[in-house]
């Protein structure tokens, strides 16, 4: 399929913006960076000029570029993250009051520290695992790893979730 | 008796060979310890189900305009690219124009007769134009005055198409290792 040919490029982006922003999103933690960093993938296919065989192959070409962009913003800010306890730039959602919003808030916020806390290596397949509905061959491809490397990063990843969690002392609903 | 925690993770995710995906149902019905680790697992995926959750739609419609404003600036360029001719060819094809017709230049400044100069359209080795000298005075006389006087020059192919290379190029010749006076 053609980058530059806008049916393809239109069922490219149709098929594969929502996996990209949940991905971009749960690296950065910033909703307008993530946005901006999803158009840049999308700009970079669309001037790419080898076509790709199929569908399939530009969705993990897109999500391994925005899994660098995302990892490389990541780093960039990880200093000032640190000093500045930074809240998310949560997304824009209607405002609920009262203290089950407020916990489910926290709660959040912790949950997203603790997958931060995580190696890059095991945040990485976690995120593709949850939030990119690839199974571990698709995950494996994006990452250039094997399945079976892929099958135990995510084990690990969870045990090491689930410690960082029990510290923090999440609230499970 | 129990299956790895690791097979567990890759049961939860439907990775598991249909087989002994079976058996670990089974197991599972039996086994507290092992149900109550699925059961932790669930719960963690889904607080990461919540916690990264984020408005897909609304993003999808701003990042569709945004990245239709930048395609603006990039698109112009792309459609220029398709019409240009790689440098080479051009030459190419201008070199090809000149060497291999036989051309009658006319000078068209009122009150001039029209100067005719023509080159033969057989070209025989080595591979050059062949032109007289009084033709080519000419032409320097037409090349000199265009600095001084607005003139048309005009180039007119030959009417008959018959073409003819006699020789061999000597490009030819250089690179032909078989020749037995190399």
């Amino acid at each position: 399929m053609k980058t530059n040919d806008i049916g393809s490029f239109q069922r490219a982006y149709e098929k594969t913006y929502p996996i990209l922003i949940r991905v971009s999103y749960n690296v950065v933690g910033d909703m307008d960076i993530a946005e901006d960093l999803c158009q840049e993938a999308f700009i970079r296919f669309y001037k790419r000029e080898i076509p790709f065989p199929n569908l399939n192959e530009a969705k993990y070409w897109l999500i391994r570029v925005v899994k660098n962009l995302s990892l490389n913003y990541q780093k960039r800010k990880v200093r000032e993250y640190k000093a500045l306890e930074k809240v998310y730039n949560e997304p824009k959602r209607p405002q609920e009051s009262g203290e089950g919003e407020l916990l489910k808030k926290e709660t959040n916020h912790l949950v997203r520290q603790a997958l931060e806390k995580l190696p890059e290596k095991f945040r990485m397949v976690l995120v593709l695992k949850e939030y990119g509905q690839l199974n571990y061959k698709e995950i494996g491809k994006i990452l250039r790893i094997s399945e079976g490397n892929v099958k135990v990063r995510v084990f690990r990843a969870r045990e090491q979730l689930e410690k960082l969690l029990k510290q923090e002392e999440v609230y499970v609903p | 008796m129990c299956p790895d925690r690791e097979v567990l993770s890759a049961y939860l995710d439907g990775e598991v060979d249909i087989k002994w995906a079976k058996e670990i149902q089974k197991h599972l019905s039996e086994c507290q310890s092992c149900s109550e680790y699925l059961g932790s697992l669930k719960k963690t995926r889904s607080l990461l189900s919540r916690a990264g959750a984020v408005p897909e739609e609304e993003s999808r419609r701003r990042s569709w305009a945004a990245i239709q404003e930048q395609l603006e600036d990039v698109e112009p360029s792309f459609f220029r690219r398709r019409f240009q001719l790689p440098a080479p060819l051009a030459a190419a094809a201008a070199a090809l124009l000149l060497f291999f017709s036989g051309a009658f230049i006319y000078n068209m400044n009122p009150g001039r007769q029209p100067v005719m100069v023509s080159a033969p359209a057989v070209m025989e080795a080595p591979v050059a134009a062949s032109i007289s000298a009084e033709d080519m005075l000419r032409v320097l006389s037409l090349l000199e005055s265009a600095y001084t006087e607005s003139q048309v020059v005009m180039f007119e192919l030959p009417t008959d198409s018959v073409f003819e290379l006699q020789g061999e190029p000597q490009m030819i010749q250089a690179v032909d290792y078989d020749r037995e006076d190399q």
